[in-house]
């Protein structure tokens, strides 16, 4: 029998409670994500990708609920265990870094603060080794100076910067999964490529598996070797990156490709020259 | 030259009450240029000035150097008459659809403000520019009595533009407007900014970081790196060599397209049919 997989998700609904009853926004959503692989989910703003990921954390605000399906972690059911229960498979089963980093840090402490405070709260002791952990950790992400970075304070860094301390943070404890949602939206372009740079190499070194939240269908074909495609709540289509690009059944998932190609194309158009002359003095 | 910046400085102070220090210099010597009807990419990182100098092109930051003139005029020294003048042919269209509208009016009353600061229409009249003013982004009639929260983000961008079209301004500021929406509704938000321009003449700064976003809209960009302008590039004349690093760093973080479909599997038919549904739709 094949393993486990890290993470899966059957026939997952989420439905608002509110004054005319509950109204149904993710409907029956099945998902999983194999061990040391990446899965993209894309779909526009609103069609549940992000509740998806709140529904697998057991993060879900007050009046949003889950009405049925089941979410597995490693082959354990976890849709059915307490908050706290919960909470302890969070930074230690799944991390978790979103959009905005900036809006994640607290602004009157320091990155070393940031990382006691993880520590300490899934009840390791600040032993000897916290340093070295830190320090390794911003290491593993791209700080060269990793001694430096540990007493900025957030507002003293960019957005890329802060989003590449989320992820030391959030792989502090090593899970085996991490759910990125929208992780390079906010990040200008070259912070972006940096970014999902750095996932691909976590990924190829620590086999880490990832949920990988964008509407950016590039960012997919980057990175991911399995897609969602998800509409109003629904998944239309699931399976490997190439047979769904190559050949996408669904005309949603057509068209948004077709866009990306348009864009792609009237890029190389207008900027020919240029990115030929270019190319031509890189090679030079 | 409908807008003109020249040698704009700008710091922001850092530091408490107290222990001030030197302030951080955002902008150092900016100047360009925008011609009536035309566009200017205004492209660069995150931290390179660009919305710091799209506040001051809106006056609604005043520069520490430098000036700025909007039709001729010092935008930043003004009678109070001309600028109320100035401000109805000024406008901006923002990122954050969401907090770019009042969630406790209808659309309708949101588009009808700046019609209602400036021109004298009866709740008739009124009603139809709106309306008009809906269907041309794209929009109906019968939306301009929904709340923000019962449209996506593609749609309430569409309001926003609608909104800052109302007065027919001479001069729209688009500060990262595509940039939070999805590839598909990105790319009919700026054929619907196209559109507009073609028929109303409208010039745009486009700020963004994303070049393949700029180059849909833009012919002559702006790269701006530290508060420098560091090159400013016309697409249809032959490259200027060397190429700045600022645009090269740029143009080396377009991620490649995804790979080529075949379209064996999905009838042609239904694609275009998805991409030309109701501009409403999105």
């Amino acid at each position: 029998m094949a393993p486990d997989p890290v993470l899966r998700v059957t026939n997952l609904e989420i439905a608002a409670y509110g004054p005319q009853g509950s109204l149904p926004l993710v409907r029956g959503v099945s998902l999983s994500v194999p061990a040391n692989r990446v899965l993209g989910l894309i779909g526009e703003s609103g069609c549940g990708k992000s509740l998806t990921c709140l529904g697998i954390l057991g993060l879900l605000p007050g009046n949003l609920g889950r009405t049925r399906g089941e979410v597995f972690l490693r082959g354990e059911a976890v849709h059915t265990l307490s908050p706290e229960a919960m909470r302890r498979h969070r930074g230690r089963s799944v991390a978790v870094i979103l959009q905005n980093p900036m809006s994640c840090f607290d602004a009157v402490h320091t990155i070393r603060q940031h990382f006691r405070e993880t520590v300490a709260s899934h009840g390791r002791q600040r032993n000897g080794r916290f340093r070295e952990q830190a320090e390794s950790a911003l290491h593993e992400v791209g700080f060269d100076e990793p001694d430096a970075i540990l007493d900025l304070y957030p507002f003293q860094m960019s957005g890329g910067m802060l989003q590449r301390v989320m992820i030391a943070l959030a792989l502090l404890l090593e899970p085996p999964l991490l759910i990125a949602d929208e992780p390079t939206t906010d990040l200008d372009a070259v912070a972006q490529a940096t970014i999902l740079d750095l996932l691909a190499s976590l990924r190829a070194r620590r086999g880490l598996s990832v949920l990988l939240v964008t509407h950016d269908l590039s960012v997919v074909a980057r990175l991911a070797d399995d897609v969602a495609v998800m509409r109003d709540g629904v998944v239309l289509e699931h399976g490997p990156v190439d047979e769904i690009l190559a050949a996408p059944r669904h005309p949603y998932t057509a068209s948004l490709l077709e866009a990306h190609h348009g864009l792609d194309r009237d890029y190389r158009t207008h900027l020919g020259s240029w990115l030929g002359s270019a190319a031509k003095r890189e090679n030079s | 030259m409908l807008l003109e910046v020249r040698g704009v400085e700008k710091g922001y102070q850092r530091g408490g009450l107290f222990g001030r220090q030197k302030p951080v210099p955002v902008l150092r010597g900016v100047s360009l240029t925008l011609a009536e009807g035309d566009t200017l990419g205004l492209i660069g990182r995150s931290g390179s000035g660009k919305s710091t100098l799209g506040r001051i092109v809106l006056g609604l930051e005043r520069p520490d150097a430098g000036t700025v003139l909007f039709q001729g005029r010092n935008l930043h020294d003004l009678q109070e008459v001309d600028r109320r003048r100035i401000r109805r042919d000024l406008q901006v269209v923002f990122q954050d659809t969401h907090s770019a509208l009042n969630p406790r009016l209808r659309i309708g009353a949101s588009v009808a403000e700046p019609l209602q600061n400036y021109e004298r229409l009866s709740p008739g009249a009124l009603r139809d520019r709106v309306r008009d003013l809906l269907v041309l982004v794209g929009l109906t009639a019968a939306d301009a009595d929904k709340y923000p929260h019962q449209f996506s983000g593609g749609q309430l961008q569409r309001i926003a533009i609608a909104r800052a079209i109302a007065l027919d301004p001479r001069l729209i500021v688009l500060d990262e407007a595509v940039s939070s929406l999805d590839m598909l509704v990105q790319a009919r938000i700026l054929d619907l900014l196209a559109d507009l321009q073609r028929r109303l003449g409208t010039a745009y700064l486009f700020i963004a970081h994303d070049l393949r976003v700029v180059v849909r809209l833009a012919r002559r960009l702006a790269v701006m790196d530290a508060g420098r302008i560091a090159t400013v590039v016309d697409l249809d004349r032959p490259p200027q060599l060397p190429i700045a690093l600022a645009l090269r760093c740029l143009m080396e973080a377009v991620p490649g397209p995804p790979p080529r479909t075949s379209h064996s599997v999905v009838a042609e038919r239904s694609v275009a049919a998805y991409l030309t549904r109701g501009l409403g739709d999105v």
